[in-house]
């Protein structure tokens, strides 16, 4: 009876250490999973993102006399780093580096420019690049540029995910008859909080930036005299 | 003289007497016999034909505007750096069985071409050479269906003569056109490639509903006359 009861009481006294053991070891094994779920994350170097497609635009038709003849030279890309574009940091610390299509900043802008010139201004555009003919008669502008800052971040938020894109652009307008020139340096920063992020909200958003900073140097090439509407 | 009958005898008699009654009864009938006969033959004819199934296109008339509205979605934004007034000349390459060349791609590189055109492109007529070549790349150009059905199937049971309907509690039948392709130009001259547009996709839906297997509606985002 004696050795029996001292039996239970060495069991129990064995079952309290391991339980306070596992209590103990639950925090610490707690950790180690995260560190470990952390080494899970797949490391990205660089992702491409599309920034030529844009939501839907208004297309918008002027008569032959306003439709002007412009082309648009790939931008030079002064920055240190040509190929990122940007970073997405990720809750557990991770980084992606974004770049675009084709890891050439420049000749993307310069066809972003093009559609835009296009649809939104209902100009007659196209892009100088070996291979692609001048039409008869030439152009009656030619865009070229600078790419100075291009930089597209997406960081986690508190249950969304904020989106900031600067870019600075060093534009120049030639005019081909007159040999006028002028230019215009235009930076904009544009913000935006999404639920929900993928890279196409920022590839909408570099888009649209890229668009906006075209409809500010529209009105500088007004303000000059350069186009007449 | 006198004849002596025999029992065979009389028996020959009177089969003889029976088959000239039949005989004449039948020439009576004779008439009669053939309308008979004729509205026989028209009632096993008859069996013949049954109902007549409706011949099914092999695609509906909504699959087909599923198709061709997601091809004129996914055209909108297309945009190539060209100079308006180019030559061009459109091919189109897509994933077809045995590699035939499909009227879905047909399809595509007409209606590619019609729009380029609209943009101010000069196509390239039968023999005449073009400057650019452009290959339109059909990753996807097809329709997607799925079915949710919750309620009594249709059935065939053996003890009723007829068959049971389908009860359907709640019904859908989804089906969703999508499209997804690229275009690419080369310059015809040197065959480098001159520009590459993204991979522009769109889609369309067209989905029918049956609630309390009376109450039917649809939702779509295709555009037709109703």
């Amino acid at each position: 009876m004696r050795e029996s009861s001292r039996a239970t009481a060495m069991g129990s006294l064995f079952l309290r250490r391991h339980l306070l053991a596992g209590v103990l070891a639950c925090p610490v094994m707690c950790f180690f999973v995260l560190f470990q779920l952390q080494g899970c994350t797949p490391s990205r170097d660089f992702v491409a993102l599309e920034i030529r497609k844009a939501r839907p635009v208004l297309k918008r038709t002027v008569s032959e006399v306003e439709r002007l003849k412009v082309a648009v030279v790939p931008f030079e890309d002064r920055r240190a780093d040509t190929r990122r574009i940007g970073t997405q940091r990720s809750w557990l610390g991770t980084l992606t580096a974004w770049t675009v299509v084709g890891d050439d900043v420049g000749d993307i802008v310069a066809e972003v420019i093009v559609d835009h010139l296009r649809r939104a201004f209902g100009w007659e555009a196209w892009i100088v690049r070996p291979g692609i003919l001048q039409p008869d008669g030439g152009a009656d502008i030619t865009i070229t540029g600078t790419v100075l800052l291009f930089e597209a971040n997406a960081a986690p938020g508190f249950g969304d995910t904020n989106l900031a894109v600067t870019t600075h652009l060093h534009l120049k307008a030639t005019e081909i008859v007159s040999q006028r020139v002028t230019s215009e340096t235009i930076e904009e920063t544009v913000t935006q909080r999404v639920f929900g992020f993928e890279p196409r909200d920022l590839e909408f958003l570099i888009n649209s930036t890229l668009r906006r900073q075209m409809d500010r140097f529209r009105l500088h090439l007004y303000d000059v005299g350069l186009i007449r509407s | 003289m006198r004849v002596q009958r025999t029992p065979q005898t009389g028996v020959r008699v009177e089969n003889r007497i029976v088959s000239v009654v039949l005989w004449c009864r039948a020439k009576e009938a004779r008439a009669s016999l053939a309308r008979v006969l004729w509205v026989g033959v028209i009632l096993l004819l008859s069996g013949c034909m049954g109902l007549r199934d409706l011949d099914k296109p092999s695609r509906t008339a909504f699959t087909q505007l599923l198709l061709s509205q997601a091809l004129e979605r996914g055209l909108e934004p297309v945009s190539l750096p060209l100079p308006t007034g180019a030559t061009i000349q459109v091919e189109a390459v897509g994933l077809a069985r045995d590699n035939t060349f499909t009227p879905d791609q047909e399809y595509a590189r007409q209606a590619v071409s019609v729009y380029l055109a609209r943009q101010g492109f000069r196509l390239a007529r039968g023999g005449e050479a073009s400057t650019y070549h452009i290959k339109v790349l059909l990753q996807t150009f097809s329709t997607e269906q799925a079915v949710q059905f919750f309620g009594l199937p249709p059935l065939q049971s053996i003890f009723l003569p007829f068959p049971i309907p389908e009860l359907a509690l709640y019904k859908s039948v989804a089906e969703k056109g999508i499209i997804r392709f690229s275009l690419t130009v080369f310059d015809r001259a040197t065959g480098r490639v001159v520009s590459s547009s993204p991979w522009y996709d769109a889609s369309t839906f067209y989905n029918q509903y049956l609630i309390m297997f009376v109450v039917p509606f649809r939702l779509t985002n295709l555009e037709f006359a109703e």
